[in-house]
């Protein structure tokens, strides 16, 4: 075989062909880490935003809650929106990272598992500094898929009612408007387990779980304040 | 530079030179010239003038990107994956399926060896057609790594680097191509000890 180098060396000079910079000889690579970044922070606020939902369902409420009526409410109002878009997120992450210049040398599982400790950690951080919470009103899209957590709270038949009390008719009794528009007569009793900050009030957002006991009638066994800034709150005032 | 003094320079320091100067890049075209051509023979079915053609054309990539090497990787790794990601280019513009790489018998019976301990030796002189055929029969994926670790002689790290795949993966496709051979073997009555 012949000696190439000569021929290889006088077609460099000839062409004058230069060795690509720096830059361009690795801006692949960076554009894949910049893309790498953006899923893990996407997956972080698709998690944060099933924290919301999930976490929503307080001790509380599953306690005052009977365990068949809490498994259903759960799976029916499960954010599947946000746990699809997660898992998409970090199939995405696990298919960008492989791109990565050295992205081949690691494990499925080694990958998987970086992204997934990531995107709960920023997450929770997400989860914490609210952004999840005010961020959830203003993505478009139906209540039932983007915000689950509003639609379990309009299931009387359930037992879970939430709106703003509009009236206090007695002391044992109030009217709720719910998000709906329709007005529920609420009634409590000295059994109903009433949170703490939760203050009877005309213009106060509740959470009720109960019993239906006709038609817009509502027996309470337990009344939270609705966690301020929550969708529904918002939701009411829109 | 004088070509005595270049000869003695690493990889690495050739590949600094070069940046400035590419005379000091036919240092470079000289040592791998003839290693790459004989990998290429084996990875892909092309003639001696076809891979001529693609090693110039690897030369003057690594050339351009000399600026993308870093020292994460041996030079003769990197040099090698580029040269295997330009020949899977080339099979593919040919439209050609890997499936029908030969490898010749020298090699075939090499990566043999390597694998399996035939008891007797006059059995390998006696039935040398079946053994290429079997080896030929491994689909490219294996085949590509065997030539990688029986011929070319890389270690586990090195071939991960160059097919760009984990190293468990690299093993897996060992450890299988090597069960296929065996396999194949037992089903034609040889006298085998796996290795």
């Amino acid at each position: 075989m012949e000696d190439f180098s000569k021929k290889i060396t006088e077609k460099i000079k000839e062409e004058h062909i230069l060795p690509d910079s720096k830059l361009k000889t690795h801006w692949r690579n960076y554009a894949f880490w910049v893309l790498f970044s953006l899923i893990i922070l996407l997956g972080a606020l698709f998690f944060s935003l099933i924290i919301l939902n999930v976490s929503d369902l307080s001790p509380e409420i599953i306690r005052s809650l009977k365990l068949r009526n809490f498994f259903f409410l759960f799976f029916v109002t499960m954010p599947y929106l946000w746990m699809v878009l997660l898992a998409v997120a970090i199939f995405s992450g696990f298919m960008v990272f492989r791109k990565t210049k050295r992205g081949y040398r690691y494990s499925l599982l080694f990958i998987a598992s970086i992204i997934a400790l990531s995107v709960f950690a920023i997450g929770v951080l997400v989860n914490f500094s609210k952004i999840n919470s005010r961020l959830e009103m203003d993505i478009p899209g139906p209540n039932n898929l983007v915000r689950p957590i509003v639609g379990r709270w309009q299931r009387p038949e359930d037992g879970l009612l939430g709106g703003e009390i509009i009236k206090i008719e007695s002391a044992q009794s109030f009217l709720l408007k719910t998000q709906k528009g329709d007005n529920w007569k609420v009634f409590y009793s000295a059994d109903t387990e009433i949170k703490r900050r939760v203050e009877m009030k005309e213009g106060e957002m509740v959470d009720i779980v109960g019993e239906k006991k006709g038609e817009y009638v509502f027996g309470a066994s337990a009344i939270r304040q609705a966690p301020l800034g929550g969708p529904r709150a918002r939701g009411m005032q829109k | 530079m004088e070509k005595s003094i270049e000869g003695k320079l690493t990889d690495n320091q050739l590949v600094e030179l070069s940046k400035t100067d590419s005379d000091v890049f036919g240092e470079l075209v000289s040592r791998y010239q003839n290693r790459l051509f004989h990998y290429i023979k084996r990875i892909s079915y092309f003639g001696n003038e076809d891979i001529e053609d693609i090693i110039q054309e690897i030369f003057i990539k690594v050339y351009k990107n000399l600026n993308g090497f870093d020292c994460d990787l041996a030079f003769s790794t990197w040099i090698y994956q580029i040269s295997r990601n330009t020949t899977i280019d080339a099979i593919r513009k040919k439209q050609v399926r890997p499936q029908s790489v030969q490898l010749e018998e020298d090699d075939s019976l090499k990566i043999f060896r390597s694998n399996v301990d035939i008891k007797n030796e006059l059995e390998i002189k006696e039935h040398v057609d079946e053994i290429l055929a079997i080896m030929n029969e491994l689909p490219y994926k294996y085949k590509e790594i065997m030539v990688l670790r029986f011929l070319e002689e890389k270690t586990y790290e090195e071939i991960m680097d160059i097919v760009e795949k984990p190293k468990g993966t690299v093993a897996a496709l060992i450890a299988r191509g090597r069960k296929m051979i065996l396999e194949k073997l037992e089903a034609k009555h040889f006298l085998i000890n796996p290795k």
